[in-house]
């Protein structure tokens, strides 16, 4: 199975593409895979990624934006027949089924059901090289986080999350105290996991708010710079890059 | 009364003959240790069971040694949490030891997921793509997050949550025991509030049941744990059963040690 891309402006063919790199650029820029030379499109426009069997559109934040049969997309999983528009200019996908490497069977069913381990070489062939920064999330290296009071006494002041738990409240225990009356003594936790920081509230009358939103009993992932609430202190979320 | 309590079911499901799961509970202990074997012949079934066995042992012995809830001033984890992590950084070397040393164990492999509660506080330790789910009030939500090739690629934005639970590829497990030497756990540490239900489980009731579905089953059936177990195999039994499923569902009874503040006492929170 291969995959090529019809490069077409208002309905006429300009020319054809083999998908045949991990990595196809579109863009504006001479130095990309795909280059479209039309002011509607930017320069490093959307890309395409070979994983596997599937191929990945990714829009790379580009002005006007990518869109796949008429919706816009950041991300998609291209299927035979999508018509991806760039600018004024679209791009279809064909899968071309070649006699070089004949169509392969799907496997039996129950062989793809048995849990399989694979090794971490074949593991990075297959992962590509989309996100080499990324690499540390899988690996020891957890991001460190802090929190920064954005109000109150402290105001200003960081709290480094070095812990796998960091209390929030006004009990004694608590790293990040905040007094009130409706405060719980251990309102809130922040835990950090291998995927990242998860907050979740416990108790007190005190709710705890994540960017404006109060949280439920659903454990929240915490992102870069995102907005802590509880009682009358504001606090912030920061990831140590 | 105990402060936890604890039901671990295994089943071999609909399309294999043999069950690799295993499963092994210690409420006096507070630990939980569930592990999905693999290899050929009936190799996955002697890695699970080793790892299950020995983590269990380690632990009973370990935790004797400290007091409850002591934290590792370098590491910011608890010694429960490292000594969860270190247990089955050992069994990952005797699995490797013993698949050397006997040629019909070469190959096998195992993943694992290993539960501590002390005091108010959980420790999870895993290896893989057995996960463990919490229950809070109304809300699932996941504990751990899986090793495999799948949630890699969504993690890296490269899939929807949704596109991994279709993908053919979704059984490539990236880590587990008994396959390289340096093996990496992923611990987590959490509070567990009274009311809380752990859910920790295989993947063969997490492939063909969706979250939702445990959502609602473990909802309708929080006050029977015993019952609750029955019905998530049955669910996944009921969508073909391709694979061993096993369950540990953990209620935490107990209330907190520490007392309550005047506002949740008068309003009952």
């Amino acid at each position: 199975m291969s995959f090529k891309l019809v490069l077409k402006f208002k309905g006429t063919v300009i020319s054809e593409f083999e998908l045949d790199q991990e990595e196809t650029t579109i863009g504006r820029k001479a130095e990309t895979s795909i280059h479209i030379d039309n002011l509607a499109v930017s320069s490093l426009h959307a890309r395409i990624l070979k994983i596997g069997k599937k191929v990945i559109l990714e829009d790379m934040g580009s002005t006007n934006g990518t869109m796949v049969n008429n919706q816009n997309v950041t991300k998609h999983i291209l299927k035979h027949g999508d018509v991806i528009t760039v600018g004024k200019h679209t791009l279809s996908f064909v899968e071309v089924a070649d006699a070089k490497s004949p169509v392969v069977e799907a496997e039996p069913e129950s062989d793809m059901d048995k849990t399989m381990i694979i090794s971490s070489a074949a593991r990075e062939e297959l992962m590509t090289s989309p996100a080499k920064d990324n690499q540390d999330s899988a690996g020891s290296n957890m991001a460190l986080g802090f929190i920064q009071y954005l109000s109150g006494p402290l105001m200003g002041k960081s709290v480094e999350l070095k812990a796998s738990l960091t209390s929030i409240g006004k009990g004694d225990n608590c790293k990040i105290k905040i007094k009130g009356m409706l405060v719980g003594k251990q309102a809130a936790v922040i835990t950090r996991r291998p995927s990242g920081y998860h907050i979740s509230y416990l108790e007190g009358m005190s709710k705890v708010k994540v960017n404006g939103e109060t949280l439920t009993s659903a454990p929240k992932t915490l992102e870069d710079s995102d907005i802590i609430e509880l009682s009358d202190v504001k606090m912030q979320f920061f990831i140590k890059k | 009364m105990s402060a936890i309590e604890m039901v671990a079911v295994t089943d071999v499901g609909i399309k294999r003959d043999h069950n690799e799961d295993c499963v092994n509970i210690d409420i006096g202990n507070g630990i939980a240790v569930l592990a999905d074997g693999m290899g050929g012949h009936n190799a996955g079934e002697v890695a699970s069971s080793m790892a299950v066995e020995f983590i269990m042992r380690l632990l009973k012995e370990g935790l004797k040694k400290f007091p409850q809830g002591k934290l590792d001033e370098d590491t910011g984890f608890s010694r429960e949490a490292i000594l969860a992590r270190d247990s089955v950084v050992t069994v990952n070397n005797v699995i490797i030891e013993t698949a050397q040393a006997r040629p019909e164990c070469s190959g096998m492999g195992t993943t694992v997921v290993v539960a501590v509660f002390y005091g108010n506080r959980i420790a999870v330790a895993h290896v893989g793509d057995s996960r463990m789910y919490l229950l809070r009030d109304d809300y699932l939500s996941h504990v751990t997050e899986d090793h495999s090739l799948i949630q890699e690629q969504v993690r890296r934005g490269l899939l929807t949550a949704e596109d991994a639970r279709n993908s053919a590829i979704k059984n490539l497990v990236t880590r587990a025991l008994g396959v390289e030497q340096d093996v990496e756990a992923d611990v987590v540490e959490d509070i567990a509030v009274v009311g809380d239900i752990y859910m920790m489980c295989s993947d063969g009731l997490t492939d063909v049941v969706p979250d939702e579905a445990i959502r609602l089953t473990m909802l309708e059936h929080r006050n029977n744990l015993d019952l609750c177990a029955k019905t998530l195999i049955n669910l996944a039994n009921d969508a073909g059963g391709p694979d061993n499923i096993s369950v540990i569902l953990i209620r935490v009874k107990q209330p907190f040690s520490r007392k309550k503040g005047f506002f949740s006492r008068l309003f009952g929170g």
